[in-house]
């Protein structure tokens, strides 16, 4: 009885809201909506009937700039926002990093959510399990556009499926850029030139390499005062790859610490607990002990510093490292000439494990009267990304698109970053027309023809496209791509995770820095095993047999 | 007994604080349920499976739990003890200044810090005392070998006693310095009468005079010595120095707040009350048999 009257509600709403908003369609045709989802039911995928207001918090980044007179809430994104969909965010507070995901925790552990947040897959889940969020399964239907629609196709379902809980769609999910998962090595190259050096193609090149930047004086003022490689206060392989991080090196030795993959036999292994990483570990250990890595990796709070500063002749970024950090470092020295590496492991292979398909759940909290606002607010956030709607161009990118939409996240191709390089290639080429390009496109190859016209003479035009042609471009190699198994917890990992993390970054951190012995690694397997790591292990392939 | 019309409007007055106390310290308690629950913010209190004692079993079962409790209490202990000797013998020496502009200079300037936040003052320290920072200057210049600090088991809980009495004492001092000024004059100027140097009345007369405010806020301060302050051991550390540093606190953040085990962060925030409790009346109690010192 309950639930007919749970679908009666439904659809009597839903009726409601498609006669409320059936008049605005005509009148508000928007970029790209060409032809309505359900066909049965007219709706404006990009505009909501009547002004609507979502409550949210905020990750800003502390070093991002605003326009003078322009706040998180009142800025040029939220206004294009609420010209094109009548939908205004109200920021209940903001914070940055670290800050916002312990506030925005303890407002989930008090059960104060906005009406609208993006969390990642575990949080996602518990939301889920608590029905403390709204079923999106019709809002998708009916206000998805196509634009979203294609880029969701492009990960052959898996993206929807990741959002899906008991057979309804309970979130937004996003759609990550696989490229953004591979670590490249940027090197300087006019330093690798002005030493006599072969770029870097295995772990021995970049051993080599370091050491000279660091005896030879490559920077030339007399000074024994750069470092071989930096690192990062973490000692992970994150999916993303992360600035400053050692995925790269662990890719090199096929080795995947911190996730779950599966042996040769299918049964589920922890990558931290392998001997592959055991070796990775040896390498940097070796390195540290030569003084290549940077000494006080452990306690840097911001590595980007060395490179900024011109003491580091080679860092681990990933494709677009040329916006951040190399855009100011070039600013800084415009002689540097950096360009990007993969290492290959023993036996040649590019490895590089990958980002699930989405990890950013955009949920909507339970009873929050219109669901399908938020819906319409990402048509319009990715039209305007993705530079389809004309209006877009008019915003000012210099202003941090993640720190001043209300809510950002990554929707795209799965494979962007190539996809785009080759059109923006053959453009450059002369073999497609400008006007064939798309939106984006045609703003990306503007500016590419500028800097060409006219090299480093904008920095912001140099880091948009040679992030691609670069970075990009070592996209192509043959890549080993590899997948985590499981991303999401168990009951036991609730439970001993943090231990488990502790005692694996601690003894990490120590046997690269020489405080213990290479074999304090097996010590590790040992107790990690003992102190839940087999049980986990066994949850973990009871789900994955449930989930068959 | 009777009551005369001004006691009325005293009772009155202490009315806001308890209806604070109420609604901030009393109401809540009854949140600490969550402690004896596999608590999920989905399901609510009411909801929540009871699991008894197995949160409390857990934290004894931790393979790290006695580094972390040795941690919490000889972190915590350093900074009690040294937290009573550095502002009183503070104190005591700025009271014997003269000038009194130069001594309210003095005191102005070192209690500042005690108003700057833990997120500000790590990044100072940390730079401080990184490789290339000024401390390891002054260690070279002595031919000594640059030492890593913050990434050091044998260092960090002294940095962390040390920053912590540099921050506060200056803060702490005001209580002493209050205690002073309240001492008679005429016991000074009786004792100098007799012939008393600047020692020995600072020997006989301000010592005990403080005695009983040094063993208030020693008893106060063992009650808290479960608490070996989050705010700065959480922007110092990193995981080279869990091992020296890691307290209670922070292990709690990590698996409470991080991985969403707050039934188990419950857990130990109420055995830390508990704990803290029973300390609290037993050195009251001490104070009161060996110092014959009561506040009530």
């Amino acid at each position: 009885m309950k639930k007919r009257n749970a679908a009666a509600m439904v659809l009597l709403s839903t009726a409601m809201l498609a006669a409320c908003s059936s008049g605005e369609t005509a009148t508000n045709a928007k970029p790209g909506d060409t032809k309505p989802a359900a066909a049965s039911e007219k709706v404006d995928q990009f505009r909501m009937p009547g002004p609507v207001e979502v409550s949210i918090f905020k990750s800003v980044n502390p070093t991002a700039k605003l326009p003078d007179g322009d706040t998180v809430e009142n800025n040029q994104y939220t206004r294009y926002i609420k010209d094109k969909t009548n939908i205004s965010f109200k920021v209940l507070w903001y914070a940055s990093g670290q800050d916002y995901d312990q506030k925005y925790k303890l407002a989930l552990a008090s059960n104060d959510l906005p009406d609208a947040i993006i969390v990642d897959e575990a949080v996602f889940r518990s939301l889920a399990e608590g029905g403390q969020i709204e079923d999106l399964t019709e809002v998708y239907k009916k206000y998805a556009s196509p634009l979203m629609q294609e880029l969701y196709a492009t990960t052959n379902g898996k993206a929807l499926e990741k959002a899906t809980y008991k057979g309804k769609l309970m979130a937004i999910p996003n759609i990550s850029v696989q490229g953004d998962a591979v670590s490249m090595l940027w090197v300087r190259k006019d330093w690798l030139d002005k030493l006599g050096l072969q770029p870097p193609k295995t772990m021995d090149d970049v051993t080599a390499i370091a050491k000279a930047f660091i005896e030879k004086d490559p920077d030339g003022n007399g000074k024994a005062d750069t470092v071989g490689l930096t690192g990062s206060n973490s000692v992970g392989a994150s999916a993303k790859a992360g600035h400053h991080s050692f995925k790269g090196i662990y890719g090199a030795f096929n080795a995947y610490p911190g996730n779950w993959l599966k042996d040769a036999s299918g049964k589920i292994v922890y990558g931290s607990t392998l001997p592959e990483t055991k070796m990775a570990l040896a390498k940097l250990r070796e390195m540290y002990a030569a003084g290549l890595i940077d000494k006080e990796f452990a306690l840097r709070k911001d590595p980007h510093e060395l490179v900024v500063g011109g003491k580091a002749g080679m860092f681990f970024g990933p494709w677009w490292s040329s916006s951040t950090p190399l855009r100011d470092t070039v600013k800084n020295d415009p002689t540097g000439d950096w360009k990007p590496y993969i290492i290959a492991d023993a036996k040649g292979q590019l490895n590089s494990l990958m980002i699930p398909v989405s990890n950013k759940f955009l949920v909507v909290k339970k009873g929050f009267k219109h669901p399908e606002a938020l819906m319409i607010y990402i048509n319009t956030l990715v039209a305007a990304e993705r530079n389809v709607d004309p209006d877009a161009a008019k915003l000012d990118l210099k202003v941090s698109r993640g720190d001043y939409y209300p809510l950002y996240s990554t929707y795209d191709y799965a494979d962007a970053v190539t996809r785009k390089l080759d059109l923006l290639q053959k453009a450059m080429e002369g073999k497609m027309k400008r006007e064939e390009l798309n939106a984006e496109l045609q703003l990306l190859y503007d500016r590419a023809m500028r800097d060409k016209a006219n090299p480093k003479a904008d920095l912001n035009d140099w880091s948009a496209t040679y992030g691609y042609l670069n970075g990009g471009a070592a996209l192509r190699q043959k890549i080993n791509e590899v997948y985590s198994a499981f991303t999401s917890t168990t009951k036991t990992m609730e439970r001993r995770w943090a231990n488990l993390e502790k005692l694996e970054s601690e003894t990490f951190f120590k046997i690269i820095m020489g405080e213990q012995p290479l074999d304090a690694f097996d010590k590790f397997v040992k107790d990690w095993k003992e102190q839940g790591g087999d049980q986990i292990v066994k949850e973990i392939e009871e789900e994955l047999a449930k989930n068959k | 007994m009777k009551y005369k019309a001004y006691e009325k409007i005293y009772h009155l007055m202490l009315l806001p604080g308890v209806i604070f106390l109420f609604i901030f310290s009393v109401i809540p308690m009854f949140g600490v349920v969550i402690a004896f629950q596999d608590f999920k913010i989905g399901r609510g209190i009411a909801d929540s499976e009871w699991i008894g004692l197995e949160n409390f079993l857990y934290l004894f079962e931790l393979p790290d739990g006695r580094t972390i409790f040795y941690n919490t209490v000889y972190i915590s202990a350093m900074k009690l003890i040294a937290g009573l000797i550095v502002p009183l013998a503070f104190a005591i020496l700025l009271n014997e200044l003269r000038l009194v502009m130069l001594k309210r200079w003095v005191q102005t300037v070192v209690y500042l810090p005690h108003f700057l936040s833990w997120v500000i003052l790590a990044n100072v320290f940390t730079e401080m005392l990184s490789l290339g920072g000024i401390v390891n200057r002054v260690v070279k210049w002595f031919g000594g070998e640059p030492v890593m600090f913050l990434a050091s088991n044998k260092w960090f809980p002294f940095i962390l006693v040390a920053s912590d009495i540099w921050k506060d004492f200056g803060f702490s001092a005001i209580v002493y310095l209050a205690a002073l000024a309240g001492i008679n004059p005429a016991l000074y100027e009786a004792a100098e009468m007799d012939g008393a140097s600047r020692v020995k009345q600072l020997w006989y007369i301000s010592l005990p005079s403080l005695a009983p405010t040094v063993a208030l806020l020693a008893t106060l301060g063992i009650g808290h010595i479960l608490n070996a302050g989050f705010d700065q051991v959480f922007n110092l550390y990193n995981p080279l120095v869990y091992e020296s540093g890691d307290i209670i606190d922070t292990y709690v953040y990590r698996v409470g707040l991080v991985q969403a085990q707050y039934g188990f962060a419950t857990a130990v925030g109420l055995l830390k009350s508990v704990i803290g409790f029973v300390l609290i009346i037993v050195s009251y109690r001490l104070a009161y048999k060996y110092a014959n010192y009561r506040i009530f």
